[in-house]
């Protein structure tokens, strides 16, 4: 009796498992014609509201922008990257993007064999005569912030606080600095990483114990975790802390904190791309796209009355940086 | 350097860092507390990370539909309930291999919290908010300069955390259930024979661990954050098994050892904005290093006899 409970307790909980973890994959496949052909690999639901779904936008774009056919695939695992590249490249497809940086292996896998096709990754540091990632310059955008922190401090000291330290995330905490010092060396940035994406209460406790050392406006870069930060900036919207909306629209929920967002829009990068390889002028590289391209956006919060001593600082750090006077510190990457 | 001692020793600082602790306390505290009754009674409180993370996503679930915080709290604890309600099933009148069945408790809420979350909330792309429990000033006490701001100032789950400390000592060590429940996790059969009801006892008390694990939960998603987050609980309810441990399965050693790791959280915080020139990672690990070196430093722990050892009746 014991052994067939536990065999039952066994499979109950594999098909509780499996119907949580399980998910549908979303697929479309465009017909054959003389069209340009573009094709997308995205890791996440192309209605996830922010990474994935902003691809899928970019893919529309293209096709309505260039008339080209589009298809996508939802990855589920790992191994389908290197089959849903080979995939597309096999029917014609002439370029697939692939929207997550550790897709570049699979690239470097599949991209010899179909010479034809152009693999470009979302991240990644790969390029092969026909494989490129794309660069977002973000750091533009955390500059920016830092120049407009250092202009609206009341009490001199700015906050910043990471998840981990790897490049994509320091380099944000790193132009942020860079950004307030070269406004003004005097203000102090206090930094700290809190070693999780996850952990709200840590990454709260992180923003209040730098308000208890003075600090009155945030740059925070750690996901999720992240929303502690807002929170505990929101509890003290009455001492004037401030905060910077980091990826999405932080500003539409929290008006009277945050002081401006900063955005990654991809439904521009790909364009960017489309456009050179119809024109034939695409070379393989690195394909750096930023606050030019609008694919990096410093969005004011509209709601927020922002001292015209800080927007004209960085109305002029931004022509400067698009005019390449400015050369951004991005750590090591 | 002057900077740095100034900005560490005064007594601001000491009050914020201590204020700190109290906070990152509590939620750790309530499932320690909870997951002691699970122990005592013989049954292995693995799944306590489980029972949290229902407890946070339920509590946040109704407190949103409801709008009123105190209802979710209780739908928090309903959510850890029933989620050990599960694993006493498996645990108990199975009898299973515990730690395979709380480890899979755990995953089954971690994938199930997040898959109701993104059903019934994410589909916007912003996230979905409550507004949180606020500090309550106790009259009087939190007028006492230093203490009444570290003990006083808090919200209603901090006081109901440490409150359940002194509670949970009185019920274990000073009335008849308490001895009901240690015998039963000292000799099942012992207390079989005596004619306690082990079944019934060990239910009773994992039961207790989910719906207390569930308002450590809630702590995080209603009072500490003003959402929830998949994975919010970040390892608490582990921190909160070996918390047990090191307390030697007794609710004022439980105290002691949540207070010390929620101390040195605080302090590592301070020391990396004070922007001292060690590595991150370093001052991550201190809360850790340091509860090791504590336990090591108390010696060793005698669990109950019972502990893990499911019971079945000749």
């Amino acid at each position: 009796m014991k052994k067939v409970h536990r065999k039952w307790s066994a499979l109950i909980w594999l098909m509780i498992l499996a119907l949580v973890v399980g998910g549908t994959a979303g697929c479309g496949r465009a017909k054959d014609s003389g069209k340009l052909k573009v094709a997308l690999l995205v890791p996440g639901s192309i209605t996830d509201g922010g990474w994935s779904e902003s691809a899928y936008k970019g893919l529309k774009k293209v096709e309505s922008d260039f008339g080209a056919e589009i298809s996508y695939m939802q990855i589920k695992s790992p191994s389908d990257v290197v089959e849903g590249f080979r995939d597309y490249a096999q029917k014609g497809y002439k370029i697939v993007f692939g929207h997550s940086y550790d897709y570049q292996d699979a690239a470097k896998r599949v991209a010899p064999d179909f010479k034809k096709t152009i693999f470009i990754t979302s991240g990644g540091t790969t390029v092969m005569d026909n494989v490129s990632p794309i660069y977002t310059e973000f750091e533009q955008a955390t500059y920016l912030m830092g120049v407009v922190a250092a202009k609206m401090t009341k009490t001199g000291v700015v906050g910043t606080i990471g998840s981990q330290e790897m490049p994509a995330i320091s380099k944000t905490l790193i132009s942020f600095t860079q950004g307030v010092k070269d406004t003004n060396p005097n203000v102090k940035v206090l930094s700290a990483y809190i070693g999780t994406q996850d952990d709200v209460g840590k990454a709260k406790e992180a923003a209040l114990a730098m308000m208890n050392s003075k600090a009155d406006i945030f740059w925070v870069s750690a996901n999720a975790a992240g929303q502690g930060a807002l929170q505990a900036v929101r509890e003290n919207a009455k001492k004037g802390v401030k905060i910077f909306g980091a990826y999405s629209r932080w500003s539409q929920s929290a008006p009277d904190v945050v002081i401006a967002d900063g955005v990654i829009d991809f439904s521009n990068a790909f364009s960017v791309l489309v456009k050179q390889v119809k024109e034939g002028t695409w070379k393989p590289g690195v394909i750096r796209v930023g606050t030019k391209d609008n694919v990096v956006q410093f969005l004011w919060n509209d709601k927020m009355t922002i001292p015209q001593e800080a927007k004209d600082a960085y109305d002029k750090a931004l022509q400067d940086i698009q005019a390449g006077k400015i050369k951004i510190n991005i750590g090591a990457y | 350097m002057p900077a740095m001692t100034e900005s560490l020793l005064t007594m601001t600082a000491i009050t914020q860092l201590l204020t700190s602790t109290m906070r990152t306390t509590a939620p750790v505290l309530l499932a320690a507390v909870g997951g002691l009754y699970s122990d005592r009674s013989g049954v292995l409180s693995i799944g306590l990370e489980g029972y949290m993370l229902g407890g946070a996503f339920g509590g946040f679930v109704g407190a949103y539909y409801s709008g009123n915080l105190w209802i979710g709290l209780l739908a928090a604890m309903i959510a850890g309930a029933l989620l050990a309600l599960l694993y006493a099933y498996f645990a108990v009148t199975l009898g299973v291999s515990q730690a395979v069945a709380g480890t899979g408790l755990v995953m089954l809420a971690a994938g199930g919290t997040g898959f109701l979350n993104r059903v019934l909330f994410r589909s916007s792309g912003d996230f979905v908010r409550i507004t949180p429990f606020q500090p309550v000033a106790i009259p009087g006490l939190s007028q006492i300069p230093v203490v009444g701001q570290i003990f006083f100032n808090q919200n209603v789950l901090v006081y109901l955390a440490f409150l359940l400390v002194p509670v949970t000592w009185f019920l274990l060590y000073r009335t008849a259930l308490g001895l009901e429940i240690r015998s039963v996790g000292e000799h099942a059969k012992a207390a079989d024979t005596v004619g306690l009801n082990v079944t019934l006892t060990r239910y009773g008390c994992v039961l207790v661990s989910g719906a207390l694990a569930g308002l450590g939960g809630a702590y995080l998603s209603l009072a500490h954050a003003n959402t929830f987050i998949e994975m919010m609980t970040a390892e608490r309810g582990y921190m909160a098994f070996a918390i047990i441990i090191f307390g030697k399965y007794n609710p004022l050693g439980a105290l002691g050892a949540s207070l010390l790791f929620g101390f040195a959280d605080a302090v590592q915080l301070k020391l990396q904005i004070a922007g001292l020139p060690i590595p991150y990672e370093f001052l991550l690990m201190l809360p850790y290093v340091l509860t090791l070196v504590a336990m090591v430093a108390a010696g060793r722990t005698v669990s109950p006899a019972s502990l893990g050892t499911p019971y079945k009746k000749q």
